[in-house]
């Protein structure tokens, strides 16, 4: 395990979750739109010949991290598991059936914390599981879906990440745990951390990028006054014209 | 501490007020927090405020944007932050529905509670809100309230006038950014108090004019917050400054003893506490000014002097100067320990939960329990207390009455893509400009026997929407949008924002908080189950106010901005169980129909108190924190005089 946790991810599966990561979002299109909105100053995706993508935000270096950190999420389902299966286990109370009698809690005793969704990740019977234990199945099977689009010619990224999302991928069977909307959806959720998280390794502005393609002004460390409050509600009467 | 005199349970506007108060007042105190001290990490990583010739060195007041992380405070699971990593509560919309486990009614696990991460709207009750049964007896109203809609809505035993110096002391602790004169000016030409204001006990209810000016200017006004403004006061409404617990931005840094100072020359509370001077009562301590850096509800506040108001960097902070005052954290309180043979508590029974895998058992003794950990909590700990019922609770009262206000209820508006990057949602804290003109609400909608009579509801807010990444992660999962259909929704955000009420729902017995006959925690406690439903006042409010909400927005339909089909309106969601939590505790002179007395103590146990939102008879439709501090003071107060006279509390 502590192989897998210092190097989570081989090169080849880098590539793979690069290319996805891209085809899951389409930066490069959307940022070329002529009607997108355009944020002020001058940016360097935006640069002349550059394409945007999320290499270029270290997503994949940044959910390489995610893997490692959230590693302990097993300790607690190993915990979770324990306490569903005897949930009165773990009681300091010296005569705890006798307590809960008196006090007419009669049913049987459950756990309800993944119900509650005070968890990340579960796997098919709902046990929680940390990110590497959700992800390990995956790997083959997103190879084995990459390497027959491959068979077939270059690989539209873009409609690989909507059959995965739509579980239409023939080479990820339905009965799979999880399944591969599962999965995308996960990958995907981890991508928009990378990218709005604003806590990748990438340089700035690259790490806020797709916020300030979004007009989202907020990042880590950002302070205002009250002459930029001033400043935008004057810019805001303006647009409304009031 | 082998015996206290007050172990405190609860670390939140209620429980940090009251523990300084009565620590400084001499007695020996401790807290117990369930919770870890998530403020730490600033105060380990930044310098004294002060130098060593006791100025301020501005240097060390720079943020520390630690704090600026949007997954971990708003994604992250298990949140710790909200809730110990096993707990949760079941929640249930009828006693003959099954309860299932949910992630609401939870306000903070941290030290300082839900002050830590509230959104800091601070607002004082209004007089009548002290007298809603004598207001609704007086218009008619009472029978259909309680006979047909199943409601009980008291007086409450104290009034405006008692807590009015507790309420000067409380905003001035809590640093309320505001504009007196402009709220009198709202509330004095609302629709609703033109109505009423002529008939004599409504006017007697109290001061409905203050002049105890805020302790801090108003709070800068943003796009979104003028939004509102301009649109409302196109409806005729009268919006005004959100009052707001923090250090406004460009204020000089915050010294909470000198504001003492002003606020006890301009009505010193009774007792012997507040005699005293404001060097006596609060350090030199500064607080320094808010930077607007936006992450502010459900965030830590990057400073370590607190602009954001809270009991920790406020009253816990104070609280450490003190001998006689000890704070446990990760203390997860499990039993008040009672004696039946002498009907007293002499202490509590709590994990220590440092080590959540190696939870170890330890008892604080104490010659008096105060309970503060959040209405549904409090209630939690009570019934897992004493004999089979429950501590306190020979009549069946201890959490009924349960109040969540109605959160949800308000519209969205999307602006046209010319508003890309305008909003500015960033800028400080998600509420801006308020009104209070819906605070009764006259039913000109229906045809029923309601029409034309005025009802409770609240005030109404712009809030700015704060969280993209809350907000793609949430399309991504809920409405499986990838690509270009997700950016779209990513950029919309940026152009949403939502006039919100805050309104009450009135209190019900049927409402409640009790344990849960098969659910438990970690540690195989039973968890908390709530009931709750709307009555017929809540389901009235949705019929009234929706195109009251709209109005706010009518200017900008009428330039062409908005078309309705861009404003959508939600209804309040029975489970969406927000950060305000009141009532289980009701205070009440009679016994059978309460649980604690005016002094928020128990009926039955003379040595046991509530002090938190628990104690609420009714809910107001403004955020609690005000309240709840100004009330931890008068109660605070009146403990320390009366062990001051010699009285035996217990």
């Amino acid at each position: 395990m502590s192989t897998q946790l210092d190097d989570p991810l081989t090169p080849e599966l880098r590539d793979t979750l690069t290319s996805l990561a891209t085809g899951l979002f389409g930066l490069d299109a959307w940022v070329k739109e002529a009607t997108k909105y355009k944020p002020a100053g001058d940016l360097p995706w935006r640069a002349l010949g550059h394409t945007f993508t999320p290499a270029d935000l270290a997503v994949i270096p940044f959910f390489e991290n995610l893997l490692r950190e959230s590693s302990g999420d097993d300790d607690l389902g190993v915990r979770w598991a324990a306490v569903t299966a005897s949930p009165l286990k773990f009681s300091p109370l010296p005569n705890v059936d006798s307590w809960r009698k008196n006090r007419g809690l009669s049913n049987p005793p459950k756990f309800g914390i993944v119900k509650s969704g005070n968890v990340w990740l579960t796997d098919a019977v709902g046990n929680v599981i940390s990110r590497v234990t959700f992800y390990t199945p995956c790997w083959p099977l997103l190879k084995g879906v990459v390497d027959a689009r491959r068979k077939a010619g270059a690989v539209d990224w873009a409609l690989l990440a909507a059959d995965l999302l739509a579980n239409k991928a023939p080479e990820w069977p339905n009965t799979a745990q999880p399944p591969s909307s599962a999965f995308l959806v996960q990958f995907a959720s981890d991508m928009l951390y990378a990218m709005l998280g604003m806590r990748a390794s990438a340089p700035e502005p690259w790490r806020r990028a797709v916020s300030i393609e979004l007009g989202e002004y907020r990042h880590p460390g950002n302070e205002y006054t009250s002459r930029d409050t001033g400043a935008a509600v004057k810019k805001f009467q303006a647009t409304a014209g009031i | 501490m082998e015996i206290a005199d007050f172990v405190v349970v609860g670390s939140s506007g209620g429980g940090g007020t009251i523990s300084w108060l009565l620590a400084k007042a001499g007695f020996k105190v401790v807290v117990l927090e369930q919770g870890a001290d998530i403020a730490q990490p600033l105060e380990d990583t930044l310098a004294n405020p002060l130098d060593a010739n006791g100025n301020i060195d501005e240097e060390s007041l720079k943020y520390n944007p630690y704090s600026h992380d949007e997954y971990r405070f708003r994604l992250k699971r298990p949140d710790t932050k909200r809730r110990l990593r096993g707990e949760n509560n079941n929640f249930s919309s009828s006693a003959a529905v099954d309860a299932a486990p949910f992630g609401g009614a939870w306000t903070a696990s941290v030290l300082g509670g839900g002050s830590i991460i509230w959104g800091t709207w601070s607002f004082r009750a209004l007089p009548i809100d002290f007298r809603l049964r004598t207001h609704f007896a007086a218009t008619g109203q009472l029978h259909k309230l309680e006979k047909e809609w199943g409601y009980s809505i008291p007086d409450w035993p104290v009034s405006y006038g008692e807590m009015e110096p507790f309420y000067n002391v409380a905003e001035t602790l809590l640093a309320v950014s505001g504009d007196r004169a402009a709220v009198n000016a709202a509330v004095r030409n609302s629709a609703w108090y033109k109505q009423f204001s002529k008939l004599d006990y409504f006017r007697k209810a109290g001061n409905w004019q203050p002049k105890f000016p805020f302790p801090c200017p108003p709070y800068p006004i943003t796009p979104v917050g003028d939004f509102f403004w301009k649109g409302a006061e196109a409806a005729g409404q009268h919006p005004v400054p959100l009052p707001s617990g923090m250090v406004a931005p460009g204020t000089p840094s915050y010294k909470t003893r000198a504001k003492m100072q002003e606020a006890l020359k301009f009505a010193r509370p009774g007792g012997s506490f507040w005699k005293q001077s404001a060097e006596k009562i609060w350090s030199d301590r500064v607080r320094s000014a808010c930077n607007l850096c936006g992450y502010c509800g459900e965030y830590l506040c990057w400073g370590k002097e607190g602009p954001k108001s809270s009991s920790r960097f406020s009253t816990i902070k104070e609280l450490r100067d003190l001998p006689n005052a000890e704070i446990v954290t990760n203390a997860k309180a499990y039993e008040v320990i009672y004696d039946a043979r002498i009907r007293r508590a002499t202490g509590v029974r709590y994990l220590d939960v440092s080590d959540p895998d190696n939870p170890r058992p330890f008892v604080q003794r104490a010659r008096h329990v105060i309970v503060a950990c959040g209405a549904v909590q409090s209630a939690r700990l009570l019934l897992m207390s004493g004999p089979p019922a429950g501590l306190g609770n020979s009549n069946d009262q201890v959490g009924r009455y349960a109040l969540f206000h109605l959160f949800g209820l308000g519209i969205t508006a999307t602006l046209p893509q010319k508003f890309q990057g305008i909003l500015h949602g960033e800028f400080g804290h998600t509420g801006n400009t308020t009104s209070f003109e819906p605070y009764f609400v006259k039913d000109d909608v229906t045809k029923s026997d309601t029409a034309g009579l005025w009802w409770k509801a609240g005030t109404m807010t712009s809030t700015a929407k704060k969280n993209p990444l809350e907000n793609a992660d949430g399309k991504l999962r809920g409405k499986s949008l990838i690509q270009r259909p997700l950016l779209a929704a990513m950029e919309a955000y940026n152009r949403t924002l939502e006039v919100r009420l805050t309104a009450d729902d009135l209190p019900m017995a049927s409402n409640r908080v009790d344990l849960d006959p098969a659910f438990v925690d970690e540690y195989g406690f039973p968890v908390a189950r709530i009931t709750r439903n709307f009555g017929g006042n809540e389901q009235l409010m949705f019929q009234l106010v929706e195109s009251r909400l709209r109005k706010t927005c009518d200017l900008y339909v009428k330039k062409g901005i908005l078309k309705d089909a861009d404003i959508t309106f939600g209804k309040a969601i029975v489970d969406l169980i927000g950060d305000h939590q009141m009532g289980t505790c009701r205070m009440g002179d009679d016994p059978a129909t309460s649980v604690v007395d005016r002094n928020c103590r128990l009926h039955e146990v003379p040595n046991v108190f509530v002090v938190d939102t628990s104690f609420f008879p009714t809910g107001f439709g403004l955020n609690p924190m005000v309240t709840t501090v100004a009330n931890a003071l008068r109660v605070g107060t009146w403990i320390a005089e009366q062990s001051k006279r010699g009285n035996e509390l217990d």
